[in-house]
């Protein structure tokens, strides 16, 4: 039973109260809303890159094409420096450098770098993986490519070869039918008799134009030597006679041989004709293999890559970073050190409003001529001054134990921690003055906190959520302000390079301060248009005791209503009421060691120990009458 | 008078009006308040005490109607005053007033002369007034020796000093005390009252509510009654004890003391509103002491009792208060 009633007392009041009712039921409706606004995007990273390309190659095109086509904002820059520093102002994810004369070939380069800015560390590696993918699935194509050439000429090469193989059969066969044809021949010539030893026609002949000369002489001779001629002539032509049979015979022996030697000789031609046309053959063949063997050598020889790296890695990338400073804790430093001022700008000053507003001395400060905007700013300084401390604590902390990024900048550094400190404790004020209680102002805060932490780049990339959000959370305080202190401790960023966010920043300090003034003054107005009694009225409830029906509004109405019981009745009452006699003892009367000791006095005990504290109060006063009217007999008698 | 009026009233208010929603809270109220009187605002709870004097000082801007204050130029002379709106010169009222609210007003956290010093920076002073008025003050309050003490930790009746003591820091005018005894034992607000008294003294206007009636009668120089949004009446404590009819309480003891009879008797005369025995004695309040009296007498002796204690008391402050707001407001003007 008194568990449920407690529950129900918790909802009665966490439903009373406006401020619960906004950060407890609205509240998460809104965080929910928010979370829904922003992702809900059918789209990945969105993705800017810029590139630089000293020609513009073919490649070059394609390889942007690429990166277009799959989503990525694309953008050529001039030069890898205008590039990069659009890369550290955050207008860029990355830059491509793409190298001159980019073209897939052997001896050029065919590295690509990226240049990341490893600060943005949940949206580098992203970024990195992304572009690589995309990098590498033209690299894969090209690959591709290359291997697809390889094989094609492996393939024609293959099939000229299964062509000439059945060349070099028929060659062989040709050459099988040659080498028959030439051992025909060699046969034939080995058998051909040429031997003409026996067959000395020189000598017939010699013989015979010897005698044929003789007769031609005897003949001349003939008019002188009439008688003998026909000796002569019978004994020559007998000599002749003798001699021509012989060299007929010769002849005749010459003609076999020759007939057989031209039946030879023919075999023989016939075998070289056959020859011929094997070689022939064989020559054209050859000639065809040659060819397709020189057509096999033209592709392969022109084959550009011919290295294995380079088939598998047509292209390369190396990444290159625009921070020098690896260190993870300087480049989270930023984002860490804003989210520090946020919070404790805000809870601080919220704290210091609330204690002020809720301070028993509001009224009397209303009472004082001092302007209101005096109030506004003491506690803005306070609150500065204080986180000032801090940040310094922080900054020289790390500077000797850490990193030291501060003093590279010193003024810009200051100038954004002074601005951003100023945002939020203004930020944390107006919540102070807009809420009525610590609690909700603390939820308030870290509320307001955790939506801004929420829609920057600390917990998921802000080009993960929706395009128009995106846009909006640009202006997001959390996020301008660690970005412009990302861009001044990591880059050095300049006054001028930084103009527009500091402008911007201004404004939301001026503005903040405006919105400060307004929600003060209202909340005064609020504070005065109040019926006095309903103020008194929290305070009322807490300082009165009901007595039996009677209302206990200080010591004497307690006195005079404890003095009306009987002991038992008195009893009775601090048996019943003990909590709320003890609370009233002790905090409205000020009476603590009688609240302590209450359940072991009885009723006239403890009328007892209050005559005894009236005589000595009364006392006390006697005194200090008497004291001051001594004073004003001798101020009178001087 | 405690003390002097200087002629031309320091604060006047002319014909003010205030609603809080559709609860009418003040109804065309003037008033004019001299310099260096003590003025007392008596009223039923919520009838507009604090609004009042909320709205004199410029804290609440009424429906209607304004409030000047009398400005002290060097030019002024006989009543040929200067006035000005509270709610145009909210700064320059600020410095002729002190206000001391219902609930004690300082920083909880800071001593009692801490909070005096800042309240003194507060108002503008310099160092050496502040430490001059801060020694004034603690010594007046009887607050020397707490003078360190978080104001958190000091007893109600020092609160309540502390607060007046703030609210005097920088020597105002007028001081405005609203309800100042409240919470407070007889003692502490016998002590309370002195310290008023002592400060209107030195010249200081105090305007002042309060429920304790009895005191104010002691201690005003002037009351102010409101009630149903308007002033119901105003005057001194002698004068509203006469505008006004009143019971008187009788007290009679007799011998056996057979009270149930005699209470039977006197009741006859319809004159008799309430009747009390407390202990051997009777209490009779009564509208008309004159015929109670010869009823109570008729009674005694009829009955054969001994009158040996009569007592007749006179209408107080409270009598008054009472006679208004009874009968469910129903006035008996």
């Amino acid at each position: 039973m008194k568990f449920f009633k407690a529950i129900g007392k918790n909802f009665k009041i966490l439903f009373r109260l406006k401020t619960s009712i906004l950060a407890v039921i609205l509240g998460p409706l809104i965080i929910v809303l928010l979370i829904g606004l922003a992702f809900n995007s059918s789209s990945s990273i969105d993705i800017s890159i810029g590139y630089t390309s000293p020609d513009n190659s073919t490649l070059t095109h394609e390889f942007v094409t690429a990166l277009a086509d799959n989503g990525y904002g694309v953008e050529l820059f001039p030069s890898k420096n205008h590039c990069v520093d659009q890369l550290e102002q955050g207008l860029l994810h990355t830059c491509l450098i793409f190298p001159e004369d980019f073209k897939i070939a052997e001896g050029t380069s065919k590295e690509i770098i990226f240049v990341v800015d490893k600060s943005r560390v949940n949206i580098v590696y992203a970024v990195i993986d992304s572009v690589s993918e995309q990098i590498g699935i033209q690299s894969d194509q090209l690959s591709k490519s290359l291997t697809d050439v390889l094989l094609s000429t492996l393939e024609s090469s293959s099939a000229a070869i299964d062509t000439n193989l059945g060349s070099l059969v028929v060659i062989q066969n040709k050459l099988a039918s040659s080498v028959s044809n030439a051992d025909i021949i060699g046969d034939n010539l080995g058998e051909m008799d040429l031997d003409t030893g026996s067959i000395d026609l020189g000598t017939s002949f010699d013989k015979l134009h010897g005698y044929t000369r003789t007769i031609y002489n005897d003949m001349d001779d003939y008019d002188n030597v009439n008688d003998s001629f026909e000796e002569i002539v019978e004994e020559e032509y007998l000599a002749s006679k003798s001699y021509l049979n012989s060299t007929e015979d010769d002849l005749a022996n010459l003609d076999a041989k020759l007939e057989e030697a031209e039946a030879l000789t023919e075999e023989s031609q016939d075998s070289i004709s056959s020859l011929q046309t094997d070689l022939d053959d064989i020559s054209s063949d050859v000639g065809s293999i040659r060819s397709d063997l020189e057509s096999v050598s033209y592709k392969i020889n022109n084959i550009e890559i011919v290295s294995s790296d380079q088939i598998v890695n047509p292209i390369t990338t190396k990444i290159e970073t625009v921070t020098t400073d690896d260190n993870q804790l300087s480049i989270l430093f930023p984002y860490a050190l804003v989210l520090i001022i946020m919070f404790i700008g805000m809870l601080l000053s919220s704290t210091l409003v609330i204690i002020e507003k809720k301070s028993r001395a509001t009224f009397r400060v209303f009472t004082t001529p001092t302007r209101d905007e005096f109030y506004l700013i003491t506690t803005f300084v306070t609150s500065f001054i204080i986180l000032a401390v801090q940040i310094s604590l922080i900054l020289i902390a790390s500077k000797y134990f850490f990193i030291d990024i501060i003093t590279a900048n010193l003024g810009v550094n200051i100038c954004i921690l002074a601005l951003t400190a100023s945002f939020f404790i203004l930020l944390g004020m107006a919540i102070g003055y807009a809420f009525s209680t610590q609690q909700a102002t603390n939820m308030a805060s870290i509320s307001l906190g955790a939506i801004f932490l929420f829609i920057s780049n600390m917990i998921l990339p802000l080009e993960t959520v929706a395009g128009y959000l995106q846009a909006a959370a640009q202006y997001n305080p959390y996020v301008l302000t660690s970005e412009m202190l990302r861009r001044s401790f990591l880059f050095t960023s300049s006054f001028k390079q930084l103009a527009t966010p500091f402008v911007i920043l201004g404004a939301y300090v001026v503005g903040m301060f405006i919105l400060i003034v307004l929600v003060q003054k209202a909340a005064k107005n609020i504070y005065f248009s109040k019926r006095p009694s309903s103020r008194a009225k929290h305070l009322s409830k807490l300082s009165q005791l009901v007595i039996f029906d009677r209302k206990v509004n200080s010591e004497s109405d307690f006195i005079i209503a404890i003095n009306r019981l009987n002991e038992e009745e008195y009893e009775d009452l601090v048996r019943k009421q003990k909590r709320e006699i003890k609370h009233f003892l002790s905090k409205v009367i000020h009476r603590k060691n009688i609240s302590r000791k209450l359940t072991k006095l009885t009723k006239k005990e403890l009328l007892t120990t209050f005559a005894q504290i009236y005589e000595q109060r009364y006392h006390e006063l006697k005194v200090h009458q008497e004291k001051i009217l001594s004073e004003e007999k001798s101020v009178s008698k001087k | 008078m405690n003390s002097c009026s200087m002629g031309a009233p320091i604060l006047k208010i002319q014909n003010i009006s205030k609603s809080f929603g559709e609860n009418k809270v003040l109804d065309k109220i003037s008033l004019d308040i001299d310099q260096g009187e003590i003025i007392g605002f008596i009223g039923a709870s919520g009838s507009g005490k604090t609004t009042f004097l909320n709205t004199m000082i410029g804290f609440l801007k009424p429906d209607s109607g304004d409030v000047v204050f009398r400005l002290n130029h060097l030019l002024a002379y006989k009543d040929n005053y200067l006035y000005k709106s509270v709610f145009k010169k909210q700064r320059l009222v600020k410095q002729i007033y002190g206000f001391a609210s219902q609930t004690p007003s300082f920083y909880e956290d800071l001593s009692a002369k801490e909070n005096l010093e800042y309240f003194g920076t507060l108002h503008n002073l310099n160092k050496e007034t502040i430490k001059s008025n801060v020694a004034t003050l603690l010594s007046l309050m009887d607050l020397e020796n707490s003078s360190h003490i978080k104001a958190k930790n000091l007893s109600g009746g020092m609160e309540r000093r502390l607060d007046i003591a703030c609210a005097l820091m920088h020597d105002p005018d007028i001081l405005i005390l609203d309800e100042p005894t409240a919470d407070l034992d007889p003692l502490l607000r016998t002590h309370i009252w002195d310290i008023v008294k002592k400060i209107n003294k030195k010249g200081t206007t105090i305007i002042l509510s309060s429920h304790h009636l009895s005191e104010l009668e002691n201690l005003c120089d002037r009351i102010v009654i409101i009630k149903d949004s308007k002033i119901f009446a105003t005057g001194n404590p002698t004068e509203l004890k006469k505008q006004f009819k009143v019971e008187k309480e009788i007290t009679v003891q007799t011998l056996p003391g057979n009270y149930d009879e005699i209470i039977k008797s006197v009741r006859k005369s319809r004159t008799v509103l309430a009747t009390k025995v407390d202990r051997n004695t009777l209490h009779i309040l009564t509208s008309s002491p004159e015929k109670t009296l010869t009823s109570l007498m008729s009674a005694a002796k009829d009955l054969n009792e001994n009158l040996i204690y009569i007592n007749v008391s006179g209408a107080s402050l409270d009598d008054v208060f009472v006679s208004i707001w009874k009968d469910k407001g129903e006035l008996k003007k």
